[in-house]
């Protein structure tokens, strides 16, 4: 008989029957192979510790007793939760919501004013005119044929000039003419 | 709640297309009621009295708007700002000028500004000197070109109300 490690190492846990531990014996004593595998268990068994069996029993005890516990079943997700409306609650809650936004776009409606109050609002005059695409074209070409767009740039002869006095704003009638004596 | 919605897209999209069908309209019409014509005649002259050179230009503008002019040669450049506002007993013309002048030694870049008004009524003219206003040379006097120097700059604006064209 050969016997291989994994049967030696339950005959040293006493994990095999008694009518087979003759046979062992005779192995162990017949085969040098054998018993040296042997004598290595051996010593290996006596290096490891070995825990005490009242604390091997009461760590498997207790371990049952969390197995036997009843689990509590996993809470649904918020999102994936149902809820059950009633339908004439959920209509009136859009509808609210729905007269609450249109008086709020209603809001946003720029008031209507005189065209005269652009005119005269304020000291300084900037118009501005609204209008749709069509009608851009025609005001554009307004403005332009009326002369109102950009500054009017005049070149002046390239000669010197010169600050002769303080600026004089005067009306033609009124200049009084140089009497020379 | 469907009839709803389209009930409040309906009203606002009304409200906003009578706005602004208006609006072009009313603006429109006061400007041209508003609109006041600026006739300019920019003239060089030399020794205060001979023309040298003349512009003529006419824009449209309204009460408070500026029209706005600038002048550049020589040794000068000239920004005019011309501005009528129309008041209840009449109009004011205010008159702006800002100048850049070099000096005869190119050093030295002078600059000056000047704002003055003065009552208008429609159809009468000022003339603006935003250099000053050299007195005419008498003939046959002799004199230097600094102390007298030959050419000045004036700008005879008249205003009157803005009249469309006919046809």
């Amino acid at each position: 008989m050969s016997i291989d490690p994994v049967t030696l190492s339950a005959y040293l846990d006493g994990e095999v029957p008694e009518r087979f531990h003759d046979e062992i014996r005779q192995e162990l004593e017949s085969n040098p192979r054998a018993a040296l595998m042997h004598d290595r268990f051996a010593g290996l068994q006596r290096k490891l510790p070995r825990l005490p069996d009242e604390r091997v029993h009461a760590s498997a005890a207790r371990s049952w007793q969390k197995l036997q516990r009843p689990v509590p079943a996993a809470l649904p997700s918020l999102w994936r939760r149902s809820v059950s409306l009633p339908l004439p609650a959920l209509a009136g809650v859009a509808a609210v919501l729905v007269a609450i936004l249109g008086l709020g776009l209603w809001s946003l409606i720029p008031g209507r004013q005189d065209a005269r109050d652009h005119l005269t609002a304020g000291g300084d005059v900037d118009v501005t005119i609204r209008v749709d695409g069509s009608n851009m074209e025609d005001v554009l070409q307004w403005l332009v044929d009326q002369n109102m767009l950009g500054e009017v740039n005049i070149q002046l002869p390239e000669q010197r000039f010169q600050i002769v006095g303080e600026p004089v704003l005067l009306k033609p009638d009124y200049i009084p003419e140089v009497v020379e004596e | 709640m469907r009839q709803a919605r389209r009930l409040a897209a309906f009203l606002l999209l009304a409200s906003a297309a009578s706005v602004s069908a208006v609006e072009l309209d009313d603006i429109l019409q006061a400007l041209l009621d508003q609109a006041l014509t600026v006739h300019i005649t920019a003239r060089v002259t030399e020794n205060g009295q001979e023309t040298v050179q003349s512009y003529e230009l006419t824009r449209v503008t309204i009460s408070g708007r500026a029209v706005r002019l600038r002048l550049e040669g020589g040794n000068v450049t000239v920004i005019a700002e011309f501005t009528p506002y129309e008041e209840d007993d009449g109009m004011v013309l205010v008159a702006e000028g800002q100048i850049l002048l070099r000096r005869q030694d190119d050093e030295e870049v002078q600059y000056v500004t000047s704002v003055r008004s003065v009552p208008i009524a429609a159809g009468e003219r000022v003339v603006f000197y935003p250099l000053g206003r050299s007195t005419p040379q008498t003939e046959g006097s002799v004199t230097s070109s600094d102390s007298h120097p030959p050419f000045n700059i004036e700008l005879e604006v008249e205003i009157a109300p803005f009249e469309a064209e006919q046809g």
